[in-house]
């Protein structure tokens, strides 16, 4: 499996005076098993980016490959596509429409041609993996709260079964624990199916800790691709791009230049502390 | 006098189902009592149902109680003929920056308030060339705010109660659906009106880091305040807060680590200047 | 296929049409659709054309603001062009299969319709495009305060027709949204014979209702936070006043309203 983007473009409103590149020559490739934190600030071109990798816009120039094959080419099934790579919108639970909630989770694998009992099956197993109860199974969708709906709409990309899951910013507006079960039902999903996973978010906090490749985006172009404690080690650049790091990058940036002996950078409350006590153990102060 | 005067409040709702019929009463606040002087920042914070918007609603008699009494500079609010008056000195700013918008041009949004409360129109005008300056978007005067960005339209929602001149401003999550730019402009815009023109500011949020300027923090579970105090205070007790399920800023939690690892660090750590400072000063101590 | 629709949008620019009282608007946009329908023949269009394109200048609307809000009603046009062209009865025959009779007299009506919705769609969008809708409002309200004593809700329904528009954008936006929403979840609105579209229809109508709702909610809260009371003590911002222009643009309206009656009784 692997989707490619080559030389991907696209302008809004062209030959006006509106007109607006949103992306510019982005090359980027995305193979299995992998679990990706796209990052970029509101306006960078992040959003724009993802419509294409499932084929909702088409580029002004530059061409979506999925497994070697041009999304746009001739005989190309878009629809079957969409199975493969799934795209939770931001606040996807504005999306919900059924009259419960697992008839709504069967809408896509149905759309896929899927039989009742098919899509049934997939769909109980998505509400689980996204940590959905199955007492609220024949729960009126609009009954939930905001944390339950957003894990219900996610469950309806998932029944899919999509090789790559694409969430644009899955934790915007949520309080921390509707955040956190969130991001608890992704590293599960992430573990017990080996989905390539792409996190959208504009917040390093919430990435830093889960991804293993970060994808940094601004004014529409690609400006770091690579392992997250390396990105984060930039944390002038990203700055200047109207990002930040992590909190935790910027403690032991203080105490670097404090003058205490920090090597290396840690993402995580538990890495930094183990770092501060070695120092400390060690005598090195 | 204090200009918030909440005195053991309880509210119940009532859930009905399809024939309409009484089902449950919920109780969404509990027992709530507390008071806020003129000139306070104030953050109440709590996550999804724990009953702080409710609390919020009823400081601008959105709201009045089951049971207790709100006072807003000594008017009680159940009085229906105290309400107009409750709603020009507390005004309130809501989430979602699109639905609390009424005109389709940033002055008119911001004059409505004016309007609904009979000012003369050249006062109005002077009231939101004012708010505008105020909050930083007077150069949006003549835009529509579908164009604007979320901070912005949450800006100029604030901007549209300052032209009310409340004494008060009570915002439920305003920043909630906004990104790091957008949330910290807002911020900034609340600490300077509190500051400079000493309007009492109560911020209801979930967000931890927003809060540890605030002079006083309520937080509340279950309709219940269940810890109040300084950011300092409240910060102390991390475990509390987690158990809470509510966010600790990540240096709070570090030191927090720390000192549950020997470390002797002092509770309460709620910047990076501070932890710097406590880690030179032990590392002193040792040589 | 939402972001087309211009009808209810504001265009912002300096122009002496942006100034004119909503009142004169207002009144001029009703005799410039009462001219469309007192016109019976195509010599008509040329004092409608003259008078559309005059304003058109002065608004300093670019004309391509206002064909884009045309388009969307193309369907329409094709649809009413069409029963004209079948539907017209006459004698001068140009073709004729199966049951259908196409004559000249059709064809005339068909390009009549044409023109007279393209018109109609083109001058009513300007009345919005020149006038912020709480202006609009204001001078509906303002202008139709005689039906208050009739228990007519003058100032309600002005206040409603205000919010309807601000709201255009922001619900045509979110079904854009939804609609992509739903394809990513492999729906399909474009194939199929017509119950099988309409039934495709209902994952993006029941979420934009629910919405439509839940803004409906939140802003009749917003609304009352600020002191909303309805009519009663209310003041104006911005309140309407008649300017020299004012006066002026009224005399123009009349003088054309007066050119198009003659024509229809010397039967132009």
């Amino acid at each position: 499996m692997e989707l490619r983007t080559e030389k991907l473009t696209y302008e809004y409103d062209p030959g006006t005076s509106y007109a607006k590149k949103a992306i510019e020559d982005v090359d980027l490739v995305i193979r299995e098993n992998e679990f990706i934190g796209l990052i970029g600030h509101t306006g960078s071109g992040k959003s724009t980016l993802i419509q294409h990798l499932n084929g909702l816009l088409k580029a002004t120039s530059g061409r979506v490959l999925w497994n070697g094959k041009d999304i746009f080419g001739d005989g190309f099934d878009r629809k079957e596509f969409r199975g493969h790579v799934g795209l939770v919108f931001q606040y996807p639970e504005y999306q919900l429409f059924e009259t419960d909630v697992l008839k709504d989770v069967c809408f896509g694998p149905k759309n896929l041609g899927l039989s009742e009992a098919e899509a049934t099956a997939r769909a109980k197993e998505a509400l689980s993996l996204a940590g959905i109860d199955e007492k609220l199974y024949k729960a009126s969708p609009f009954e939930l709260s905001g944390g339950q709906k957003r894990r219900v709409a996610i469950a309806g990309v998932l029944a899919m079964k999509p090789d790559i899951l694409i969430l644009d910013e899955p934790t915007a507006g949520l309080d921390p624990k509707g955040r956190d079960e969130i991001l608890d039902s992704i590293s599960l999903i992430r573990s017990e199916t080996k989905k390539t996973v792409i996190l959208v978010s504009h917040s390093m906090d919430d990435v830093a800790q889960y991804v293993n490749r970060v994808i940094v985006i601004n004014k529409g172009h690609i400006e770091f691709d690579g392992e997250p404690r390396e990105i984060f080690s930039h944390i002038e650049e990203l700055e200047e791009m109207g990002l930040s790091a992590p909190a935790i990058s910027y403690i032991l940036r203080d105490l670097k230049e404090a003058g205490f002996p920090i090597e290396g950078n840690a993402l995580t409350v538990e890495e930094a502390r183990d770092m501060i006590l070695g120092i400390f153990r060690r005598g090195h102060v | 006098m204090s200009i918030i005067d909440v005195k053991n409040i309880t509210y119940d709702y009532h859930k009905k189902d399809d024939q309409g019929n009484e089902t449950e009463s919920v109780r969404a606040l509990d027992d709530v009592s507390l008071e806020v002087k003129e000139g306070e920042f104030i953050a109440v914070l709590g996550h999804n149902g724990s009953g702080k918007s409710t609390f919020a609603k009823h400081l601008n008699a959105l709201l009045v109680p089951t049971g207790g009494t709100v006072y807003i500079c000594g008017m009680d609010t159940s009085d229906t003929s105290n309400t107009l008056e409750v709603r020009k000195t507390a005004g309130m700013v809501f989430q979602n920056p699109d639905n609390q918008m009424v005109a389709s041009v940033v002055d008119e949004e911001v004059g409505f308030g004016p309007e609904n409360m009979g000012v003369p129109t050249d006062e109005i005008l002077k009231r939101v060339d004012d708010a505008l300056n105020s909050v930083g978007m007077y150069a949006y005067k003549d835009s529509s705010p579908t164009r604007l960005s979320g901070g912005q339209k949450q800006r100029i929602a604030i901007a549209g109660i300052l032209a009310m001149k409340p004494k008060c401003i009570v915002a439920d999550e305003p920043t909630a659906m906004l990104d790091p730019k957008g949330r910290a402009d807002v911020l900034k815009v609340l600490h300077m009106l509190n500051k400079e023109q000493n309007v009492t500011i109560i911020l209801i949020t979930h967000n931890m880091e927003e809060v540890i300027d605030a002079d006083r923090i309520f937080v509340m579970e279950g309709g219940k305040v269940v810890m109040n105090g300084s950011p300092r205070e409240i910060f102390s007790h991390v475990k509390e807060l987690q158990r809470l399920r509510l966010d600790v800023p990540e240096v709070t939690k570090l030191a927090f680590e720390l000192k549950q690892k020997g470390l002797p660090l002092r509770d309460g750590i709620l910047t990076r200047e501070e932890f710097v400072n406590e880690l030179r000063l032990l590392a002193k101590g040792r040589v | 296929m939402f972001k087309d629709i211009t009808l209810g949008q504001f265009y912002p620019a300096d122009s002496v049409i942006h100034r004119l009282d909503p009142r004169v608007k207002l009144l001029g946009t009703v005799v410039y659709i009462a001219s469309l329908f007192i016109g019976k023949t195509f010599f008509t269009f040329i004092p409608i054309s003259v008078f559309l394109v005059m304003v058109i200048i002065l608004s300093k609307v670019p004309v391509s603001f206002i064909l884009r809000g045309i388009k969307p009603i193309i369907p329409l046009l094709i649809i009413s062009a069409a029963f004209n062209l079948i539907l017209t009865p006459g004698d001068s025959v140009i073709v004729r299969f199966w049951i259908i009779t196409i004559n000249w007299e059709g064809v005339f009506m068909a390009i009549f319709i044409i023109l007279r919705l393209l018109y109609l769609v083109a001058g009513t969008s300007l009345l919005t495009l020149t006038t912020t809708p709480t202006r609009l409002t204001d001078g509906m309200e303002k202008g139709l305060r005689f039906l208050t004593p009739l228990k007519v809700p003058v100032h309600e329904i002005a206040m409603m027709m205000s919010i309807a528009l601000r709201f255009i954008p922001i619900l045509t936006e979110e079904a854009d949204k939804i609609k992509k929403a739903q394809l990513a979840r492999g729906a399909d609105f474009e194939s199929g014979n017509l119950m099988k579209r309409v039934r495709a229809m209902i994952p993006l109508l029941v979420p934009l209702f629910v919405s439509a709702f839940r803004r409906a909610g939140d802003l009749a809260m917003a609304m009352e936070a600020r002191c909303y009371n309805g009519a009663e003590g209310r003041t104006k911002m911005k309140p309407l006043f008649y300017a020299g222009r004012d006066f002026i643009a009224y005399g123009v309206i009349f003088g054309y309203l007066a050119v198009v009656i003659v024509m229809r009784v010397f039967g132009l």
